[in-house]
């Protein structure tokens, strides 16, 4: 094998329609602006960004569910920016999705064998006792023990974690090469996160699967992934190693919202948190130049003018940010 | 001197499946100035503890009593009208959970803030004007937006507007029920310096819920900790982070993701037990690796191990 990126993702755009009235010229929101990276077999990353930023959609184009409006997307060396989706069947069969609300993503009158079965027969896999040992090697994989018992239960009997759990089998159930996990521990008791975690890490090994891990929280990504990248208001504005990131973070936002984010200590409750004040933009009208910068400490004439260009540093770190030179 | 005490508290539901036991016995004080944290997983009862505290209650209490005073007035002794006059949102106000999602959409801001003080006490049109402004001044929003309409402000600013609503009537104590978990992490800690500046300048009580134990570090004096119902710790912020007692309590800190530090992160296997059936003895003991004989029989009782600092659990006995 090559180093060819297993996924590369070349300034991804996305931009949905939006009209405000019949004849009304229509407007954009620019969710996700100009977005690459790549991303190798077998790896994890997160993908971080507070509500708004546009990561939901990134990992919504990146699994084609969304049809990217420019840019490019290339999967093992193919082009799949803008196949139809009829002729996608193969690349749903490498990827998979855990969603934020287990509640809302398990279809209530089908049992969760049931659940499973189904991609198995949509792609026409097995006969059915074939199917079955797959189902049950599913259970077993993301345990679910006994699996005869979990087999005939429905989604209102579980617990929000087991519900995760049959989430997450079914995102494994096809042997994709790509999951994308949105959120997936968000809705959950913390106590239970750490084992959905730890069990999406273990099949990331066992199984070689790459995992995108979609989070607003930064203090999870430490335990789970490489790499972290960081996006706000619809662009990536930092990524690099999940420990450079977290010791070094550069880009002024990364900072704020490191600053941001408590760890028990009662050290804590006597100092107040030097975070910028305001909200992330509107992705219709965002402000030209760097889109942090009616909120950075540290703008300057160059970041209201112009979109600072990605530059890169040491050890794979990359920041689009002026203070780090100039194009 | 404590303003609120609370005391052997009971909060019984009664449902068609049973009778939820979803505060058994609580009991604990905060003082003036001082800030309580309450945390504890999703159906605990710690917004059911809340809402017995403030007396907002469902329909289908089966069990409500024990001692709830609050500013030396004994509140379990008022009728629900003499309650409404002297006690709710005079003595004691809320932020109710997801509130910024209820603001009514027809109508100004202002109005919105103001109504508390108009319903609750006798003031004049000026007067309320006055405070409104002031309350909005103090969480930060400008008083111009008096005169907007709640789809004009940001999450941050809703947020910021529903604590104003709770501060109006000069409490001495403010119930905030996750006070900014549908927020993002930087208006979030925007929200908290709010509240770290709000109990320094105006001496205010906090009873502060939450299921994020890294946040309750922002604001806690004291941290209660709830399991199925009961409390099972009540802590010195100072040593609940480093050194919890309930084995509960340990495994809650060992399951936090921490930013800073690396540490190996625990889980505490199996599911919080059933309000309705609760287990017999401590209602941890199944998923307690400490579990000893006496537990799985006898409910242990609440064992000081210096002032301040309550454990329920029988291996400190």
């Amino acid at each position: 094998m090559t180093d060819q990126p297993m996924l590369k993702v070349d300034n991804l755009k996305k931009w949905f329609e939006m009209r405000k009235g019949f004849f009304a010229k229509p407007v954009y929101v620019r969710a996700v602006d100009g977005v690459s990276f790549e991303m190798q077999r077998g790896e994890a990353i997160s993908l971080v960004g507070e509500s708004g930023s546009g990561k939901t959609t990134l990992g919504r184009t990146i699994l084609r569910l969304l049809e990217p409006t420019d840019g490019k997307l290339i999967f093992e060396g193919k082009d799949i920016t803008h196949t139809d989706s009829a002729k996608l069947m193969w690349y749903r069969r490498e990827t998979g999705l855990v969603q934020q609300d287990p509640f809302g993503a398990l279809i209530p009158h089908f049992t969760v064998y049931r659940i499973l079965e189904e991609p198995l027969i949509i792609h026409k896999i097995g006969d059915k006792e074939e199917r079955r040992e797959i189902v049950y090697r599913a259970l077993e994989r993301v345990r679910l023990l006994p699996v005869e018992d979990f087999a005939v239960k429905y989604p209102h009997m579980l617990s929000g974690g087991q519900m995760q759990r049959v989430a997450i089998a079914r995102a494994i159930i096809l042997n994709p090469k790509l999951v994308v996990a949105d959120e997936p521990i968000s809705m959950l008791d913390a106590s239970v996160r750490i084992e959905i975690l730890n069990l999406m890490r273990e099949l990331q090994e066992t199984m070689r699967i790459s995992f995108i891990y979609i989070t607003h929280d930064l203090a999870t990504t430490r335990y789970f992934s490489e790499k972290i990248l960081i996006m706000y208001a619809g662009h990536m504005v930092e990524r690099a190693p999940t420990k450079e990131l977290l010791l070094n973070p550069l880009h002024p936002y990364t900072q704020a919202l490191l600053e941001a984010i408590p760890d028990p200590d009662p050290e804590n409750r006597k100092r107040f948190r030097k975070v910028p004040p305001g909200e992330p933009p509107s992705l219709i009208n965002p402000p030209p130049g760097c889109r942090f910068h009616p909120r950075c400490p540290h703008a300057m004439d160059i970041c209201r003018r112009e979109e600072p260009p990605e530059i890169a540093l040491e050890k794979g770190h990359y920041v689009r940010c002026w203070l780090y030179g100039k194009a | 001197m404590s303003i609120l005490e609370v005391e052997n508290l009971l909060l019984y539901y009664g449902t068609r499946k049973g009778i939820v036991r979803a505060v058994d016995k609580a009991s604990f004080t905060v003082d003036r100035g001082e800030t309580l944290a309450l945390v504890g997983e999703s159906g605990c009862g710690k917004s059911s503890l809340a809402k017995a505290i403030i007396r907002v209650l469902p329909r289908n209490v089966h069990t409500y009593r024990g001692k709830v005073v609050i500013d030396g007035i004994d509140t379990m002794k008022l009728s629900d009208s003499e309650h409404r006059k002297k006690i709710k949102w005079k003595k004691v106000s809320m932020v109710f959970q997801g509130a910024m999602n209820s603001l009514n959409p027809v109508l100004k801001v202002g109005y919105q803030v103001a109504e508390a003080l108009i319903l609750h006490s006798d003031v004049d049109m000026e007067e309320a004007l006055k405070r409104t402004k002031e309350v909005l001044k103090m969480v930060g929003i400008h008083e111009a937006f008096i005169d907007r309409y709640p789809f004009e402000l940001s999450g941050g600013m809703k947020q910021r507007v529903v604590i104003a609503m709770a501060l109006i009537t000069r409490p001495d104590i403010v119930i905030l029920d996750e006070p900014t978990s549908a927020l993002d992490v930087i208006t979030q800690a925007n929200i908290m310096n709010m509240l770290k500046k709000l109990k320094n300048e105006l001496n205010l009580s906090f009873l502060f819920i939450t299921h994020d134990i890294p946040l309750t570090s922002e604001l806690a004096d004291r941290v209660a900790v709830m399991y199925a119902g009961e409390i099972v710790e009540l802590s010195h912020a100072d040593d609940f982070y480093t050194n919890p007692s309930h084995p509960y309590s340990q495994k809650l800190i060992a399951s936090v993701p921490t930013l800073r530090s690396d540490k190996k992160l625990e889980f505490i296997p199996g599911e919080p037990p059933s309000l309705i059936n609760p287990p017999p003895g401590c209602r941890f003991h199944p998923r307690c690796p400490h579990a000893m004989d006496i537990c799985r029989r006898e409910e242990p009782p609440e064992i000081a191990l210096e002032k301040g600092h309550y454990v329920r659990c029988w291996l400190y006995d």
